[in-house]
């Protein structure tokens, strides 16, 4: 490794003492060890709820796309960099004597393939999800082992379907099957925080310091926690459990960064004025588009490789009123095969995958290596319900972007089996991430015709 | 610690035996082999018989209730399966509902009549704070108030509260935000002496408006107003009544001839105008004076009010117009001055000299006062030695002036351990739930302040826990009667009824209304709460949570309710005429929060009415049963009601639409943002309905008459809600019977909103725990 090549922190420094962490970059392939010349491989989930006008998503023949349905046509430009894999099933999202609330079940079972415990409070229970089992195993290998986003900030009150807690329909991430996982839905806190803005002009002194004083804030809690644990309920032992885990993770965290020795570059101003103040409404065109910046920039630094993205909760009433539709989604999505309803959620639909269209094109637009971020990402985009009218989790709309590093063949349309666990997907998706012989909910057994 | 440590199974047994047969001296059977054995026998045995029963259940071993209550959870699943007919599987012979009833009633009636003489407390998983409770313990330990939880992940709701302590969990992005918060807060709080009372400040990028931040421009960020009519808000936390001073930093740029105009109003209440002559190199200092009566949040709005273009511009303006010299008004920050009398932080003492001895003898002392009333309980000697031992990380120069930084430290150590984090309740055994006791007066201090003010005990209460007199019920009623009427029982307001009323929904509710704007929107909210708070002060009648002939208003609702003589942003108390509004169920944020984006939706607000009102919410709809519109035909029918009809001629759907239609229909009269009218676009309202029960009633007036006769229902709603709310816990089969006396003994005292809290805090739940009963189901899982 030549000396020159190491990018030192001064030389990207601009502008006025703040700086973050730097972009990936092909200088950077060869600074840091373990990353591969070409970009790592990174996995991205992005969910959209309540179903989708199916008429109008899936491509009439198979195989290499011709024209492309309504709904997708924003991603005209991209034809040849996803595909569209119809067939996938996720049976824990179905009743199986529950009764209703399918649309709590459909997000909690969405990436980890079980059939979530009807509850509104008490044992709360689902399972590992895809995107965190990936984090537990390779996480470490970045500051941040996952990234989890949404547009909504979750649960408001009341109960939020059929007698499930919302922490079921508010999250489609989950650190183990007890532990969902809260989503950022405020850029600029997302921003500050995987950005962190550091005083470049801090002293090495000073920076032992403040790492003194950090560890010793982490000893005295890590002592008070294990003398707590003696005396508590098993019930009040998971809880616990959840704050060591994130304890250990932070601790995690600052010792990557020190072996890591994380150059800073500079603040992108323009990307910093598009965000909001505190207490300024954002639109939510705006709002999706920034979290989804986020997401890229996350992965274009190798901060994160695995992040999680709720384009709306499921079950959302939102009224898209910057595409002239007054109705709330929900309401909507039960159409009743009312033509006119079917063609205000094709609009929605639609407008999702145009969101979706500029995340892609923008990972295209990054090169690493011979190779762009999108090739070397996969990127699943889609939902736990079909037909929201129906309310049926087979036959899921489900997408599949980037090349996850050059091995999928893409720019097709995949129709497998009918009831084909989309768990299977998942478990496929963990092997090319470098998690192989995993199983996750009713999974079988790996994809065929990715590769 | 008293430990009471009954076996479990030995009052089981007592009770067994004595209940039941007590008071049936008949030579019958007992009901459990009367009613309960035959069935099984005929219909479950099939399957399920030792010791291979199908799904693990085995049903052939209990002979008898005894024996059956031994196997209690296994029992409790066998009621509820075969009354919601689960159970037998559809392929199998089907008792008839005759049976079923049989089987699940008597099953119920028996094991309800032992939970009477246990009165199991239940157990409570340890609760962590939520954003509230946080925000609410860093104002009251250190009076400061940084709202560092408002930057937190939202709580998620289980049983229709964000305290539920199943369902508050930690990520590492929580604590994350836990160990920054810690830091913020103990650089702000911890303060050397001598500085108190620092001056609040709102950057730039802290002002709301239709402003933007300049953020290329040299530190701060200013916050810019380039159009006439622009206005920066600023909202503080007065934390008492008094005198306090604004100083707004502004400056203006190309203003020639004229300065920026800048309006100012303090709660919607026009101060004179100021004119801006600073310069960005040169901004100038504005000082503002204002007396508040109430203390809370106030704000004040500054307005940029002479922008220089065509449209706003005057004909002085105009030569410069033309050289581009564009006028605008800019603030840096806004910064409020508390009076003197307010304390912002812990001034803390220096050590008497720079030795060792003093510095730990000044720290053991603050520390372990703070320490104490962080963690809600007296130090103990390790963690306070462990406490003093950080602090003297900053002493590195050996001198007593680094002794705040070293006591900032163990603060922030404090604030992030889950000893503040979580509020724990330790048992000796935490895993046996035969393992019975009172909570400790620390504890039992600790889950009414939390109940009560969403916030720490105060120094009263700790000081009779001190004491141990806490545990006395009358000492204990005297406490709630105090903290009922201290101004920080408006956590109750915000917290609980925000909750039950489901009032936090109208942050996002979207309705398709041109008067639906911010102001209203906040007085929409605020309303209900303020109504609460009133209820809850003056210990009024809960029953005026349905009909009152009072409510509390300021300008942007009273406009909208068709008031006068309301001016400001202030609320206030004003009586209402007979007929259109009146109690919770007519107020506008209540009757927006259950429409539809587009229109009213009577369903939603019948099912909100059955929820919340009356503790009766319908079952979830059938599988597979269009919505309201989807059906055929529905689409074309001219009025709401008629489509609601055609959708009631499903039979799946009538049963439960019948009564939450009816509800529905009779609040009709108001529109999608709660105001009335008299028609529909154009077509007559029709707001008569009739529920199952044969109630007949016309409107909102006559529905609030029926609701007023369903009063035993609505109060053991509201006595259920905040039961669960101040355990923490969803409510339990086990604590039905509790529940049953807890209404009552409302009832007894006049409904009086003070004999709910009353009840919830005596009952055993509240006073007493056991040990977690599924430890080992846990544990395998």
């Amino acid at each position: 490794m030549s000396k020159d090549l190491l990018i030192s922190r001064r030389t990207l420094l601009r502008g006025a003492g703040t700086a973050l962490a730097l972009p990936w970059m092909e200088a950077m392939a060869h600074a840091l060890p373990g990353t591969p010349a070409e970009g790592p491989v990174r996995m991205a989930f992005l969910f959209v709820p309540n179903g989708i006008n199916m008429a109008h998503w899936t491509p009439g023949t198979e195989g290499a796309f011709g024209t492309l349905p309504s709904v997708l046509e924003p991603l005209e430009g991209l034809k040849g960099h996803f595909n569209v894999l119809t067939g996938l099933s996720q049976y824990g999202a179905e009743a199986q004597k529950d009764g209703a609330g399918d649309h709590a079940r459909s997000a909690a079972a969405w990436l980890t393939g079980c059939h979530p415990r009807k509850t509104d409070g008490a044992d709360i229970r689902a399972g590992i999800s895809a995107d965190q089992l990936a984090a537990a195993k390779r996480g470490h290998q970045t500051l941040f082992p996952s990234l989890e986003l949404g547009c909504e900030r979750g649960s408001m009150a009341g109960n939020c379907d059929s007698g499930y807690s919302c922490a079921y329909s508010h999250t489609i991430s989950w650190r183990s099957d007890t532990t969902p996982v809260a989503k950022e839905d405020n850029p600029r806190l997302v921003f500050e925080r995987l950005f962190r803005v550091v005083d470049v002009n801090e002293s090495a002194a000073a920076r032992a310091k403040r790492q003194r004083y950090n560890q010793s804030v982490l000893d005295f809690v890590k002592e008070d926690a294990a003398t707590l644990q003696k005396k508590l309920g098993a019930h009040d032992k998971q809880k616990l459990d959840e704050y060591f885990t994130s304890i250990r993770e932070i601790e995690q965290r600052v010792a990557f960064l020190e072996k890591a020795g994380k150059a800073v570059g500079a603040t992108p101003d323009a990307f910093q004025q598009r965000l909001p103040g505190a207490g300024q409404p954002l639109d939510y065109a705006e709002h999706v588009k920034l979290l989804g910046d986020m997401m890229i920039l996350a992965f274009q630094a190798d901060i994160t490789r695995i992040s999680t993205f709720m384009l709306a909760d499921e079950g959302s009433g939102r009224a898209y009123r910057n595409i002239g539709i007054n109705e709330g989604h929900h309401d909507l999505s039960h159409h009743g095969r009312d033509a006119e309803k079917l063609e205000k959620l094709r609009k929605i639909n639609r407008f999702h995958i145009e969101q979706l269209a500029y995340m892609l094109q923008k990972m295209q637009s990054i090169k690493e290596g011979g190779r762009t971020l999108l090739d070397n990402t996969m990127l699943v985009y889609g939902g736990g319900i079909s037909d929201g009218d129906r309310h049926n989790h087979n036959d899921l709309p489900i997408l599949l972007a980037g090349r996850g590093g050059g091995a999928i063949k893409t720019g097709r349309h995949v129709r497998y089996a009918d009831h084909t666990p989309m768990s299977n997907l998942l478990i496929t998706m963990l092997d090319r991430f470098g998690v192989p012989g995993e199983t996750l909910g009713d999974s079988t057994g790996k994809l065929t015709q990715l590769f | 610690m008293v430990w009471l440590g009954l076996p479990l199974v030995a009052l089981v047994g007592l009770s067994a035996l004595a209940a039941p047969q007590q008071k049936k001296p008949a030579p019958k059977a007992a009901p459990f082999e009367r009613d309960v054995l035959p069935v099984v026998q005929k219909y479950c045995l099939g399957c399920h018989t030792a010791p291979k029963g199908a799904g693990g259940i085995n049903l052939s071993g209990e002979k008898n209730f005894a024996a059956a209550l031994k196997g209690r959870l296994t029992w409790d699943r066998v009621s509820a399966a075969v009354l919601e007919k689960r159970m037998p599987p559809a392929d199998a012979p089907q008792p008839t509902d005759a049976e079923r009833e049989k089987l699940g009633h008597t099953l119920e009636s028996l094991f309800s009549q032992v939970d009477c003489q246990l009165n199991d407390p239940g157990r409570v998983t340890m609760r962590r704070l939520n954003r509230a409770e946080y925000n609410n313990t860093i104002r009251d330990l250190f009076g400061i108030t940084l709202r560092p939880a408002d930057d937190f992940p939202n709580d998620d709701v289980g049983y229709g509260f964000d305290n539920i302590g199943d369902v508050l969990s930690i990520s590492p992005l929580l604590m994350e935000k836990y160990l920054a918060a810690a830091e913020k807060v103990a650089a702000e709080a911890i303060v050397p002496p001598g500085l108190g009372s620092r001056p609040l400040r709102a950057a730039g990028q802290q002002l709301a408006g239709a402003g933007s931040v300049v953020t290329n421009s040299a530190a701060p960020e200013p916050y810019q107003m380039g159009q006439t009519g622009d206005s920066a808000t600023a909202v503080f936390d007065f934390p008492v009544a008094g005198t306090y001073t604004f100083r707004i930093q502004a400056y203006e740029d190309h203003a020639d001839p004229r300065n920026a105009k800048m309006g100012l109003t303090f709660d919607g209440r026009p101060l004179p105008a100021v004119d801006v002559s600073g310069v960005a190199a040169n901004p100038q200092l504005i000082p503002i004076t204002v007396t508040v009566t109430e203390p809370g949040r106030h704000r004040l709005r500054a307005t940029f009010l002479n922008n220089n273009n065509a449209k706003d511009g005057t004909p002085e303006d105009r030569p410069f117009r033309k050289l581009g010299q564009d006028r605008n008004l800019y603030i840096n920050y806004v910064e409020l001055q508390a009076p003197a009398s307010v304390k912002r932080g812990m001034s803390v003492p220096l050590p008497a000299d720079d030795s060792e001895a003093a510095w730990n003898s000044t720290a053991r002392t603050f520390l372990a006062d703070l320490a104490k009333r962080a963690f809600r309980r007296p130090v103990t000697s390790t963690e306070l030695a462990k406490l003093v031992t950080i602090t003297q990380i900053a002493r590195e120069k050996k001198s007593r002036e680094e002794f705040p930084e070293g006591i900032q430290l163990a603060v922030r150590a404090i604030l992030s351990s889950p000893s503040f984090l979580f509020r724990p309740e330790l048992d000796a055994k935490p895993n046996d739930p035969t393992a019975r006791r009172q909570l400790t007066d620390y504890e039992l201090a600790t889950r009414l302040s939390y109940f009560l003010w969403s916030s720490m005990p105060d120094k009263e209460l700790l000081d009779l826990a001190d004491q141990g007199k806490l545990n006395q019920t009358p000492v204990l009623l005297a406490q709630a009667k105090r903290m009922l009427k201290s101004p920080k029982a408006a956590a109750l307001a915000e917290n609980f009824a925000g909750q039950w009323l489901q009032l936090r929904k109208l942050a996002v509710v979207q309705p398709d209304d041109r008067t639906f704007r911010e102001p209203l929107r906040r007085a929409m909210e605020a309303e209900p709460m303020r109504f609460f708070t009133g209820v809850v002060q003056e210990d009024r009648s809960i029953l005026e949570f349905i009909n009152a002939d009072y409510t509390y208003v300021n300008e942007p609702l009273a406009k909208h309710y068709g008031l006068t003589g309301v001016t400001g942003d202030t609320f206030q108390k004003v009586a209402l005429p007979s007929g259109q509004r009146g109690g919770v169920l007519e107020m506008a944020g209540v009757l927006t929060l259950t429409s539809n984006p587009s229109r009213t939706s009577p369903v939603k607000r019948g099912k909100w009415v059955m929820e919340n009102l009356l503790g009766t919410p319908p079952p979830p709809p059938p599988p597979n049963v269009p919505l309201l519109e989807a059906q055929k035909g529905a689409i074309t029918a001219e009025t709401l009601r008629k489509r609601l009809e055609i959708h009631r001629t499903n039979p799946a759907c009538a049963n439960c639409h019948a009564q939450m239609d009816a509800i529905g229909l009779a609040l009709e009269n108001y529109d999608l943002v709660g105001k009335w009218r008299d028609n529909d676009g154009g077509k007559p309202i029709d707001t008569a309905g009739v529920l199952p029960d044969g109630s007949k009633f016309d409107g909102p007036e006559g529905l609030k008459k029926v609701l007023l006769k369903k009063k035993g229902l609505f109060t053991r709603t509201l006595t259920e809600r905040l039961l669960t709310y101040g355990l923490g816990r969803g409510i339990e089969r086990t604590d039905r019977c509790n529940l049953d006396s807890m209404a009552k003994s409302v009832e007894n005292k006049g409904y009086k909103f003070s004999a709910i809290i009353e009840a919830v805090i005596t009952s055993a739940p509240f006073r007493e725990r056991r040990g977690d009963e599924s430890g080992k189901k846990v544990a395998k899982s």
